[in-house]
């Protein structure tokens, strides 16, 4: 019985515990998500010139190589626009030498329902030029459904060769 | 002086500690109140853990991680239980855990060679935090996906992997396996850390306390295994990448932090991380008793020790050894390690001889002072003379009018702690004419050196180096154990003394004490007290 006040407390204070063990998150319960996700090769444009023979032997033979070149990887733009709502990120090739893949992961909060998606993916080219022997950017256009607390994934198909809704 | 704000905050911390132990002590007593037992709640909670740890491992199933733990809570008779238990009691853990370290904090414990253990304390939390996250993440419910998510997302700002963590999570690609495997091994290899630690959390301590007394101990297990049954923890609804979370409940002690860090970009998380763990780290600097202000080591007096190891065996803290003694005689010396000294002064209380002891606190300045107290207060064959360390009740509430502090018509001496009292005092005053004389000092697990009120106990009834000497009449002696805000109790204490002490014979004093028949001579034969 002495020890009966200690006992009450004690499971008093284990139930405040376990109270604070599971507090509800409060969630928006109107609200959906549009996520851009994929992976991109880095574009590399590169400058290239045939070293001469002169050139080729002022190094080592096991260094020796026919030509030298000099680049940059490319930033790409994705634009994207939802119910006419655009807008523009930039992402840069991964590593610290860019020289690894593009990664997009874009999320952006939308009302569920019917949403009109525009999304395009493009190399940023040198002074705004795309050469004519290059691919054309990769688009998604549709009408995506979205229902509450969905979440809807623009990637790459399969064949990584266009944008789909998955 | 310490850092701005510290002192402050250690006010207002013990005043109040002081209000919740009083109400604490009155529901458990002193004897179990789990505020005194923080640290040893801790590894009590851990125990619990690794138990039914082991238990939910044997149907736990990476393959299929949810659907096993769906399985485990289906178990009427066991899992259930037993799965809520081990979500319960780690949140018991991380509470002790910061009311420990709060204790330790306000108590003025963090610094100086006490730094150690708030340190690896810091590390022993990060270490269940840790744990805690890969264990939730381990059900893979709609808050392990955010938690996996969140850590994910942290990770990737820094330069340490080749691909983002966090594209594992958003539906784009199946979730490797190897991800909860990798879980689960973080959430059983990191409990092994947790031993390491332990062990240096409490390196520099003597006899260290690991585990809470018997009956407070099966009172908490059986508290929480019987809130374990009645209230299961909930099991949240599966993790989706292609679904917002929309039932995540959130654990108070291991993710509560999650709403405010969500819509942040990684880098400030990452500032407020650092932020965080630096002013933690920094608890020991900030709290630091400038180096000239700060309670000087004990000392040893070579020239009189007599080697008989009581200070040795009595220190808490493991500060002092024995060592060959380097001036020709045989034998051996104590000798006290000023980097592990806390200047408690208790074994001040240990030497018969009185050769040890922080400087101006050894037993013989102890005699000293009470010579002049007893010279300039006088003591009357009614009056009661209290002893209390400074943390006592006795030197709480509001001051007499008087240069000698004074509580419930009683004068006060004040030591350090009551734990480093050299018995002698005691004799001295009885010898001296006072009708009574009572030790006041804090309840025993909340002494703030550890073992003051054991070893004081054992001086006085169990004839414990440096004993309080047969001839001395216990009648006229109450050793009583009292928080620091229990002032009512110490006055019915008193009261009841008093009573006592009135239907003992008169006390007679005597003149002239000699303080060299106080205690025993020397055994060694060139060993000379010098007043």
């Amino acid at each position: 019985m002495r020890y009966l006040p200690g006992i009450a407390l004690t499971v008093v204070v284990a139930a405040g515990l376990a109270w604070t063990s599971a507090l509800t998150l409060p969630v928006d319960p109107d609200v959906a998500t549009i996520r851009l996700s994929w992976r991109a090769p880095v574009v590399r444009v590169e400058t290239c010139r045939t070293l001469s023979a002169a050139e080729q032997e002022e190094v080592a033979a096991h260094m020796r190589r026919s030509e030298e070149c000099a680049g940059t990887s490319l930033d790409h733009e994705v634009h994207w626009t939802i119910d006419g709502a655009e807008t523009v990120d930039t992402v840069a090739p991964s590593g610290a030498r860019r020289d690894r893949p593009v990664y997009v992961l874009r999320d952006r909060s939308v009302a569920p329902g019917l949403r009109t998606v525009r999304v395009s993916f493009r190399p940023v080219w040198p002074d705004g030029q795309i050469p004519d022997s290059i691919d054309v950017p990769l688009v998604f256009e549709d009408t995506v459904r979205v229902g509450p607390h969905a979440i809807a994934l623009i990637t790459l198909d399969a064949a990584r060769a266009s944008l789909i809704r998955r | 002086m310490k850092g701005p704000g510290a002192e402050g905050l250690q006010r207002l911390g013990h005043a109040m500690f002081e209000r919740v132990d009083v109400a604490a002590n009155r529901a458990y007593t002193s004897r179990y109140n789990p505020l005194y037992h923080s640290g040893a709640i801790v590894v009590l909670s851990f125990v619990v853990l690794v138990l039914t740890g082991l238990y939910l491992l044997l149907f736990y199933r990476i393959g299929s991680p949810y659907a096993s733990v769906e399985r485990i809570v289906d178990q009427p008779w066991t899992g259930r239980w037993i799965r809520t238990l081990h979500r319960y009691v780690s949140d018991l853990a991380v509470a002790a855990a910061l009311v420990h370290a709060f204790r330790m904090l306000v108590q003025d414990r963090a610094w100086g060679p006490r730094a150690l253990a708030w340190l690896s304390g810091l590390v022993l939390l990060g270490i269940f935090l840790l744990c805690g996250w890969t264990g939730y993440v381990m059900v893979w419910d709609e808050q392990g996906q955010l938690l996996a998510m969140e850590g994910a997302r942290l990770l990737d700002v820094l330069p340490l992997f080749s691909e983002p963590l966090v594209r594992a999570f958003v539906g784009e690609v199946e979730m490797p396996q190897a991800f909860f495997f990798m879980n689960l091994f973080a959430h059983i290899a990191i409990p092994v850390g947790v031993l390491l630690v332990l062990w240096v959390h409490v390196s520099r301590l003597a006899r260290p306390t690991l585990m809470p007394p018997r009956k407070l101990s099966w009172g908490i297990v059986g508290a929480f295994v019987l809130l374990a049954v009645v209230w299961t923890a909930p099991l949240g609804a599966p993790a989706d990448a292609l679904r917002i979370p929309s039932d995540v409940r959130l654990d108070l002690w291991y993710n509560g932090w999650l709403p405010l860090t969500r819509g942040m970009p990684a880098p400030w998380v990452w500032a407020g991380i650092l932020m965080t763990v630096s002013l933690a780290v920094a608890v020991p600097w900030w709290t630091r008793t400038r180096r000239d202000a700060a309670p000087p080591a004990s000392w040893v007096n070579p020239r009189h020790c007599t080697g008989c190891e009581q200070c040795y065996l009595d220190c808490p803290y493991e500060a002092i050894r024995m060592v060959t003694r380097d001036d020709g005689r045989a034998g051996l010396v104590g000798f006290v390690d000023p980097l592990r000294c806390v200047s408690c002064g208790i074994c001040a209380g240990s030497c018969a001889p009185m050769v040890v002891g922080p400087p101006g606190r050894t037993g013989r300045d102890q005699l000293r002072e009470v010579r002049v107290f007893i010279e300039e207060e006088g003591v009357g064959r009614d009056d009661i003379v209290l002893i209390g360390c400074d943390r006592t009740a006795a030197l709480s509430g509001p001051a007499e009018a008087s240069t000698t502090p004074a509580f419930h018509g009683c004068s006060v001496i004040p030591v350090g702690c009551a734990g480093s009292l050299h018995t002698s005092v005691i004799e001295f005053l009885v010898r001296a004419g006072a009708g009574g004389v009572m030790v006041v000092s804090c309840p025993g697990r909340d002494c703030w050196n550890r073992e003051g009120v054991r070893w004081l106990k054992a001086r006085i009834e169990d004839e414990r180096e440096a004993e309080l000497k047969a001839r001395v009449d216990r009648n006229r002696i109450r050793v009583v154990h009292v928080a620091a805000g229990e002032t009512k109790g110490l006055r019915e204490h008193i009261d009841r003394f008093r009573k006592d002490v009135r239907a003992l014979d008169p006390a007679s004093g005597e003149e002239d004490i000699d303080m060299d028949a106080v205690c025993d001579p020397p055994s060694a034969p060139f060993l000379q007290i010098v007043d």
